[in-house]
């Protein structure tokens, strides 16, 4: 099996396991960035975790894929390190990497939203009249898939795609996917000063 | 392709390895207790001294509270429970503590209701007495311990016993204080010449079919006692001769202290009786009593022990009875045959270790006799490698002008 065929199974794969939906998505002139009102996903298994004082890691994936809706041309991975302080009642995001960036005493949906806000794939050079499908992946990671996600060099694009890939083992796994065009989308101001 | 390459320079170096303590809010706070708890148990590390537990790992549990908590170590050490306790799983929960900032950690063990091991409790080979050995296969359900095993075993007693072993040992009861345990054996038996020369030919037997039911009870955490009786049926050498009967009640106490600190030491004292009557229709009339005492005490890799045990039997007891010295366990290098073939009914023996990591020297010395005989003291040295029950050993009996070794190896728990 190519390389090529791996990667397109893979990424056929996550459609299998779970329904994708439709996105709605934020176009700021520089950035895409998906809009998740209805989607929450600090709860259930993982919210229980958290209250066991233990650290969840969200990982999400953006993907942009030319019109045939197969060939992937920009991914943006991100990983978020959710914690919940058991004293205060409140969550902690981090979003690791050379200059760490936290934010604390968050309640849920601030800390849903503060994830989903730094959820962005850089618009830049895509044509604004091309037609292109925005896909976009989140669930939790365990700490033992980190390992053969992240290595000394970052995320590996080969692990994420094998992770998001897999059949859910009761974790839930957000799949959605929108075919854009930039000239169609109106333009919206950035959201992450807030 | 392009784009993949590009995305993996993008976050290359972005990214590296996060640790969960930088991470996690609750990191700032004080580990108050520790505790850990299975089904009908539970045990807090940092205060009991409960066996579930090997000493290293209860000291690391033990060394969380009045730290800061790092669930990465909690994952880590539950890891390491899941292992050592064969869990099917086991959780960590972190509550709120009694004071403000401080959590406690709780290790919830689920063990599976029913799982099946094999175990080679003894495997071993001596030079003077060739290869003893056993292998088990035990059913647990429910907490219910189903054991069936094979054992050929020529060190331990005068006589080479082979055959079956079938043992049930009871869930926990009365509070988790009290077992119940059931032992049935047959065995085929086979003599040493010089034991054939030594012994009375009434003396031998040529089967022996033994059944033991026997409650042991924690009267407290570190003294167990415990009563029963055993019956053992001896088939006859002679053909057409009629099997006789050794039974007798059993009873023994045992007392095991851990005492931890910058030096460890494990202090163990017990005391075992079997004492036959024709009560319980026995054909031998005796009373065998056998005490010991061993004291360990470990700093880093440096381990000293010292076991020392002694024994005595009024009256007339079987063969199997008898004390021995010069196997694997006692005066080390020495051939039982040489020392007593057909058993000691008096006893003293004292063994020093040192271990070092791996490698062991020892120095056992002793006596057996029969009463109204002098007893006759003598000691042997020896030095090898230990891993936990697995040892190889050469071994020196100190005799006068001959310095004969003898080789051993095996595990023998």
């Amino acid at each position: 099996m190519g390389r090529r065929s791996w990667l397109l199974a893979g990424f056929a794969l996550p459609l299998l396991v779970a329904r994708a939906s439709s996105l709605d998505v934020a176009f700021d002139g520089d950035t895409l960035r998906p809009v998740l009102a209805d989607v929450h996903f600090i709860g259930g298994r993982a919210l229980e975790r958290l209250k066991d004082a233990r650290t969840v890691v969200f990982l999400s994936q953006i993907t942009l894929l030319r019109e045939d809706r197969v060939t992937p041309f920009r991914h943006a991975p991100q990983r978020f390190y959710v914690s919940y302080d058991i004293w205060e009642g409140r969550f902690k995001v981090t979003i690791p990497g050379a200059t760490p960036e936290s934010r604390l005493g968050l309640t849920a949906e601030q800390a849903e939203a503060w994830c989903v806000d730094n959820m962005t794939v850089s618009a830049l050079g895509v044509a604004p009249d091309r037609d292109f499908w925005m896909r976009f992946d989140l669930r939790t990671a365990d700490p033992k898939d980190m390992a053969s996600i992240v290595s000394e060099s970052g995320i590996s694009i080969s692990g994420l795609i094998e992770f998001f890939s897999r059949k859910p083992d009761g974790e839930p796994h957000w799949v959605m996917e929108r075919r854009l065009r930039l000239a169609d989308l109106r333009r919206t101001p950035s959201r992450r000063n807030w | 392709m392009k784009y993949v390459c590009l995305s993996l320079l993008l976050v290359g170096g972005l990214l590296g390895r996060t640790q969960d303590s930088e991470t996690n809010v609750n990191s700032r706070y004080t580990v108050e207790t520790v505790v850990v708890s299975g089904d009908g148990w539970s045990t807090s590390p940092a205060v009991d001294r409960d066996h579930k537990i090997s000493s290293g790992l209860r000291k690391e549990i033990a060394a969380l509270v009045g730290e800061k908590l790092n669930p990465e170590r909690l994952d880590d050490l539950a890891k390491r429970l899941r292992k050592e306790l064969r869990a099917r799983t086991v959780e960590h929960h972190v509550l709120r503590g009694k004071s403000p900032e401080y959590v406690q950690v709780v290790f919830q063990v689920e063990v599976p209701p029913t799982r099946f091991d094999v175990a080679v409790p003894k495997f071993l080979y001596q030079g003077e007495q060739g290869w003893s050995g056993a292998v088990e296969g035990t059913a647990t359900v429910n907490n219910n311990g189903f054991t069936a095993g094979l054992v050929s075993d020529g060190d331990e007693l005068v006589e080479r016993y082979t055959g079956v072993v079938a043992r049930y040992e009871s869930q926990p009861v009365l509070d988790q204080r009290a077992r119940l345990r059931f032992e049935f054996a047959t065995y085929h038996e086979l003599w040493n010449p010089s034991t054939v020369t030594a012994a009375d030919a009434s003396q031998l037997y040529r089967t022996r079919d033994e059944f033991q039911p026997v409650l042991s009870v924690r009267v407290a955490r570190p003294l167990e006692v415990s009563f029963g009786a055993s019956f053992e049926s001896l088939g006859a050498q002679a053909p057409g001769a009629q099997p006789l009967a050794a039974d007798a009640f059993v009873a023994g106490a045992r007392y095991h202290q851990e005492i931890e600190g910058s030096l460890d030491q494990a202090v163990e004292a017990n005391y075992d009786l079997r004492a036959g009557s024709h009560a319980l229709a026995s054909d031998y009339a005796y009373s065998r009593h056998r005490w010991g005492f061993r004291y360990r005490l470990t700093h880093g890799k440096h381990e000293l022990v010292d076991d020392s045990w002694g024994g005595l039997i009024l009256g007339t007891a079987p063969l199997f009875e008898r004390f021995v010295l010069g196997n694997s366990t006692s005066l080390r290098g020495w051939n039982k045959f040489d020392l007593d073939p057909f058993g000691g009914n008096r006893v003293v023996h004292n063994s020093v270790e040192y271990h070092y990591g791996v490698f062991q020297v020892f120095c056992d010395s002793g006596a057996i006799w029969d009463s109204g005989q002098a007893a006759v003291a003598r000691a042997s040295v020896g030095a090898g490698l230990r891993q936990g029950a697995f040892s190889v050993a050469l071994a020196f009996p100190l005799r006068d002008g001959r310095m004969d070794p003898v080789f051993m190896v095996g595990m023998n728990y």
